[in-house]
């Protein structure tokens, strides 16, 4: 299956820029070469403090003699990822013992998966909710975009898709889906 | 010597006795100290002494309970019976946890820890089994 | 970024910031030793316990929590924020100067109160077991694991799921490579 370029948002803020270009970009800022979007935007300067933060404890670590830390950068962004997807959390199950809570976007990833597993179509937007239901139960009501092949594409691909992503959704995640919004948005040569 | 560093180096000979425990540093530690730095684990304030300790092993209530009665009982026995001590476990140890765990579940924990190496390379334990 | 979890339940008044350390218990050594009658001739006087107390900092309950979620099946990693980093990063420069090695504790929030402790962790699951079920693993598995190790009751621990491996470890035990790469 060809990589899906609609799940590798991961490191987008939500104001479209790219964390790696931040990361790049801190010397240019802090020598007065800001534009202005990277100077107003609160998603872009909250990242950039962080950012700052990291790169200062990493400076000291050096200046110590300590090694810094294997795959530091790595880390790095993948800490601003679940900054990013700490502002989405839908409720999971009632357990009593504290929130049980997972990442939307997350979610997104594994239904998406699940669509793109169905010959001649491939996943695109998808974005997931959830209402409670009777008991303290969770349903999720999913808006999911798909792509078809006009060549692969049969007539029981989006049956096979609806099937796939309610399946996955109580196998992999837990709660069921209560609805299912399911969009073609678009054709591809494949 | 002064009152206080007498105090702090029978407290930190005694903590020997207590192989779970050992001085803990305070956050910010200039290199290149001519003294020792594991005196700056213990504080006194007045008749307050506080000593922070890294913790190495588990659980943590029967460890803190023998070093209360090791250092109290140093402290009284020289002297010291008018002060109060207080014991803060700042850190733990990695060897608090042990290495005998099996499999998968050790090697996805080393992983863990390790932050990003795929291959466990970053890894600072030696496996203790197959 | 907030400091500490987040809570379903309400914090006592009064707690706007981090606490440092934790319940401070009496663990005084009790009446000298019993084989030693006061009444006894020539017996020397029982030397008087100095009062002991003691307690636990957050970062140390953070570890243990760490290390019961990791270990739990399914899941791959913590997930820690960047202010988590940074604290990280800082640690293990210290630590490391002290001969100490440091049990990570990224990750893991804790927050202790009257006694009691919260606990809000953040993790990545490999994708093969059902989220909810593996979330709720973690929640029992921390728990008790805290509870054990400091004898302290745990108030509530909270998890959010930020990472599923979408191919739902489809590559085994040992995860998607390219995964724990991000």
């Amino acid at each position: 299956m060809a990589v899906n370029p609609a799940t590798q948002e991961d490191y987008q803020l939500p104001c479209g820029r790219e964390v790696e270009l931040i990361w790049a970009r801190l010397a240019e800022i802090e020598a007065g070469q800001a534009d202005e979007h990277e100077l107003t935007c609160p998603y872009c300067t909250q990242v950039r403090a962080g950012l700052l933060a990291v790169r200062d404890a990493t400076a000291a670590a050096i200046e110590d003699d300590a090694q810094p830390s294997a795959g530091l950068t790595g880390r790095i962004m993948s800490a601003v990822r679940a900054d990013v997807r700490r502002r989405d959390l839908l409720p999971l199950a009632s357990t009593g013992a504290g929130p049980l809570r997972v990442s939307e976007q997350a979610v997104a990833a594994v239904l998406r998966f699940a669509a793109d597993g169905v010959p001649g179509v491939r996943a695109r937007r998808c974005h997931v909710t959830t209402t409670a239901g009777p008991d303290g139960t969770v349903l999720l009501t999913v808006d999911l975009g798909v792509a078809v092949s006009y060549r692969a594409f049969t007539a029981d691909a989006l049956a096979t898709v609806r099937e796939r992503v309610a399946a996955a959704a109580t196998a992999r995640i837990g709660p069921p889906v209560l609805r299912l919004d399911l969009t073609v948005t678009d054709l591809y040569d494949a | 010597m002064t009152r206080s560093t007498e105090l702090s180096q029978l407290l930190l000979a005694s903590l020997c006795d207590v192989p779970g425990l050992v001085p803990a540093r305070p956050a910010t530690v200039p290199s290149g100290l001519p003294w020792d730095a594991d005196l700056l684990a213990v504080e006194v304030d007045g008749d307050l002494v506080t000593m922070r300790l890294v913790a190495r092993e588990l659980p943590l209530p029967p460890l803190l309970r023998q070093a209360s009665e090791v250092l109290g009982a140093a402290l009284a026995a020289h002297g010291y019976g008018g002060v109060r001590l207080r014991l803060e476990v700042a850190d733990l140890d990695q060897a608090a946890f042990g290495r005998a765990r099996a499999g998968g579940q050790a090697r996805r924990a080393r992983r863990a820890r390790a932050g990003t190496a795929g291959d466990g390379s970053a890894t600072r334990f030696t496996s203790a089994g197959p | 970024m907030n400091a500490g979890p987040q809570r379903s339940s309400r914090p006592p008044a009064g707690v706007t910031r981090r606490i440092r350390t934790v319940v401070t218990t009496d663990t005084s050594p009790s009446t000298p030793s019993p084989g030693r009658p006061a009444s006894s001739r020539g017996a020397a006087p029982p030397v008087p316990a100095v009062p002991v107390e003691s307690g636990v900092r957050e970062v140390v309950v953070a570890a243990i929590a760490v290390h019961a979620a990791t270990a739990v099946p399914g899941v791959l990693r913590m997930e820690p924020g960047l202010s988590g980093l940074v604290t990280s990063v800082t640690r293990s420069i210290r630590q490391r100067l002290a001969g100490v090695d440091a049990a990570p504790a990224d990750g893991a929030r804790v927050e202790i109160d009257g006694g009691r402790v919260w606990l809000d962790v953040a993790v990545g699951i490999s994708g093969h077991d059902q989220a909810a079920a593996v979330g709720a693993a973690v929640q029992r598995a921390v728990a008790r694991a805290v509870e054990e190790a400091t004898g302290y009751p745990v108030a509530e621990v909270g998890v959010a799921i930020l990472h599923i491996d979408p191919a739902g470890g489809a590559a085994g035990a040992a995860g998607v490579p390219g995964e724990e790469l991000l």
